[in-house]
């Protein structure tokens, strides 16, 4: 296992401190990496907080150009960067906070002809894209290379997270035969502090799942409702036709 | 009677409220409750609950106290039950 240096020991003292956390969490994380596909709204907080918590290796993959209306949310992005590509603005902000991390940043979302390369890299997958096509394709290349994907979405007020676990959770298409008609992915309500609050819960979730601190939600989904601040938690079956995990 | 907790879309389709009740004397299957929420929310919450050719949107997922319900036939529901309706959502 990797070790740590004086500076890291003393940058990440609050956490080690964590009752059951220790130097040799740390030390996994250090030695850990994972990929945050899209880092707008949800995946930006994301993986921000991965590169707070001390992960080893972030790789990022977004594509397209900062829109005004993209400000309310996708807080490691600039102000000024309105019409400029998200990719090299994410990997700046993660870069100036965290320059001790690997970061390897792309500059396009996750597709057919990427996924295999984007998830080869990387202990686990934080999947953060608003698009249900990108998020079964991500979950199948999971499954094939065996790869944990903390599965998290949003819409309005309404925020859901799981942990998919290959081969021992029911994976993302066990819930999500198909993508949805209905859903737009440029047409859901969001107030920030929504995906904001997943972003955290995310990284988190990832950092337990690297690390084997705390309990996951494998196998378990957490809905949380923003309108009236609460959690649910419901237990997730795995779809006995499932042509990616049965 | 049973408790229904509505979520995203079929919220919006009931109003806004977030658990509404049903009349449930015997056992029903979920495509029979989820008949009985568009009879009382209609159009919008049938859009949100069934495609055009009548049968429950397979990405619809029903939770009975907690755990997933897969078979959308089988008459599993009955008085007491507490049910969730989630729609999956992938906003980011």
């Amino acid at each position: 296992m990797v070790e740590l240096t004086e500076w890291e020991r003393e940058k990440f003292k609050r956490q080690i401190q964590l009752p059951g956390f220790g130097e040799e969490t740390q030390r996994k994380l250090k030695g850990a990496s994972a990929l945050v596909t899209r880092v707008g709204g949800l995946g930006g907080p994301t993986a921000f907080w991965l590169a707070a918590a001390g992960v080893g290796k972030l790789v990022i993959a977004h594509g397209g150009t900062l829109t005004p209306s993209n400000l309310n949310r996708q807080i490691i992005m600039r102000g000024d960067g309105v019409g400029k590509p998200r990719a090299p603005q994410a990997e700046e902000t993660l870069r100036r906070f965290n320059p001790d991390m690997e970061l390897v940043a792309y500059g396009e979302d996750a597709k057919p002809h990427n996924v295999a390369e984007l998830v080869e890299q990387v202990d686990l997958v934080c999947d953060c894209s608003p698009d249900f096509n990108e998020r079964l394709l991500l979950n199948a290349e999971c499954w094939r290379q065996g790869k944990p994907m903390v599965e998290a979405g949003m819409n309005g007020m309404e925020a859901h997270l799981t942990t998919i676990l290959p081969p021992d959770t029911p994976c993302l298409q066990c819930t999500v035969p198909e993508a949805p008609k209905w859903w737009d992915p440029l047409g859901f309500g969001v107030l920030g502090a929504v995906p904001g609050t997943l972003g955290a819960m995310t990284a988190l979730e990832a950092v337990k799942v690297l690390t084997g601190f705390g309990e996951t939600l494998a196998g378990t989904l957490l809905v949380f409702d923003g309108e009236d601040m609460s959690l649910s938690k419901f237990a997730l079956t795995r779809r006995p036709d499932c042509p990616i995990c049965s | 009677m049973v408790k229904v907790k509505l979520f995203a879309n079929l919220r919006e389709a009931a109003n806004g409220q977030r658990v509404v009740e049903c009349v449930v004397d015997s056992p029903v299957s979920t495509t029979e409750l989820l008949g009985k929420l568009v009879d009382a929310y209609g159009e919008k919450a049938r859009q949100s609950l069934f495609d055009k050719e009548g049968g429950v949107w397979q990405s619809i997922v029903i939770m009975r106290n907690g755990e997933m319900v897969r078979d959308r036939d089988a008459q599993v529901i009955g008085p007491g039950d507490e049910i969730a309706i989630l729609l999956p959502v992938a906003g980011g």
